[in-house]
């Protein structure tokens, strides 16, 4: 046996080390700051998300109490359920997807998948609820506003137009992330994370 | 007086700098990488309980953004790491050296490696242990020994043409 090994790592450690030095960057005073503007601009979606909750129901309770007709009232009502699923589901299904992990990396790419899961699972949900909506609109203006019906097939043929041409869009988005994350979590097979034996 | 934060960073740029370079070889997109490795860093540590050291919390954190972040590019990954191959378009200065051509060579030829042997040869490069690799990458002792005999032979065999005449 010689010490070529040794040698040979010896040589690619001083390869790896040799980099020129570049200017220190980042400092703490400054990373500060763009936490500070990261939890701003967090919050202010948050808020976004509450106050166009809190409109839409606002409005459907002042319509009731402006006019408290039977139509009315299911009309508020529907604006107050379809707000409620909608702004629900999307604060649980982003929950946590903005912490940076310090987990080991075979548990790092395990979130990864189930995030990228929850991403998958929108479009889906996204469908349902449209076509919810729509159904429930298109009955109720074939209940009480039957000249509306024909505006009204259109609008929501447009919306789900729409919707069709975004959901395709997304669908190769996630496809594509979704072979990444196998080419990441595939590279080196047959080995099993410690978490399933002895850690 | 120096902020402690600003001297732990100050101790661990550099590693994040070579860690961002073996995973993007555009230097614009790598210095944001690096950048994001160190706010990521940043914002993590003050979840670090000691459950493992100071040097194995920041690998993994900045391991998971380098992953999240060539999880999340667009360019398919195989493409990008075969022309990884080739070298950075702007040669530096520096580069007519014969220890930085040794640098870049073993930075392309790391690139052409699967990510988990990137990552286990990467850590072994800058000096972790086999045991503090385990717990970066989540797995045992032997597996880290195993895997990193196969990596050096990946990488021997990736270095192997430049020194043929």
């Amino acid at each position: 046996m010689t010490d070529t090994p040794n040698r040979e790592w010896d040589q690619w450690q001083a390869a790896w080390r040799a980099e020129a030095a570049a200017p220190a960057t980042a400092t703490a005073a400054e990373l500060q700051r763009r936490l500070v503007r990261h939890h701003r601009a967090a919050w202010i979606y948050t808020a976004l998300d509450v106050c166009a909750s809190i409109a839409l129901g606002g409005l459907g309770v002042g319509a009731v109490i402006w006019r408290p007709t039977l139509p009315v009232i299911v009309w508020a009502a529907s604006v107050i359920v379809f707000t409620a699923i909608l702004v629900g589901f999307s604060v649980w299904n982003r929950r946590d997807a903005l912490w940076f992990s310090a987990r080991p990396t075979t548990d790092f790419l395990a979130v990864l998948r189930v995030r990228l899961a929850r991403r998958e699972r929108l479009p889906r949900f996204l469908a349902w609820f449209v076509a919810a909506e729509i159904a429930f609109g298109l009955a109720f203006f074939a209940v009480w506003a039957p000249d509306s019906v024909v505006l009204a097939t259109a609008l929501y043929g447009a919306i789900a137009l729409l919707l069709a041409a975004w959901w395709g869009w997304y669908y190769k988005r996630l496809r594509r992330e979704r072979a990444q994350l196998d080419a990441l979590a595939g590279d080196d097979p047959g080995t099993e994370p410690a978490s399933d034996r002895d850690r | 007086m120096t902020d402690p934060l600003d001297s732990l960073l100050r101790t661990y740029e550099p590693a994040l700098r070579r860690l961002a370079a073996s995973y993007e070889r555009d230097p614009a997109v790598r210095e944001d990488l690096v950048q994001d490795m160190l706010f990521a860093v940043f914002r993590a540590l003050p979840a670090w309980r000691r459950e493992c050291s100071e040097r194995t919390f920041i690998y993994r954190v900045a391991h998971n953004r380098a992953i999240s972040h060539l999880a999340s590019r667009r360019p398919p990954l195989d493409d990008l790491e075969r022309a990884a191959g080739v070298p950075d378009p702007a040669p530096h200065p520096e580069q007519l050296a014969v220890v930085s051509q040794e640098h870049e060579a073993l930075l392309a030829a790391l690139r052409r490696l699967p990510v988990a042997q990137r990552q286990l040869l990467t850590m072994a490069l800058d000096g972790l242990a086999p045991r503090e690799i385990a717990e970066v990458l989540g797995i045992t002792d032997n597996n880290v020994a195993v895997r990193l005999t196969r990596a050096r032979a990946a990488l021997r065999e990736l270095l192997a043409p430049r020194k043929q005449p």
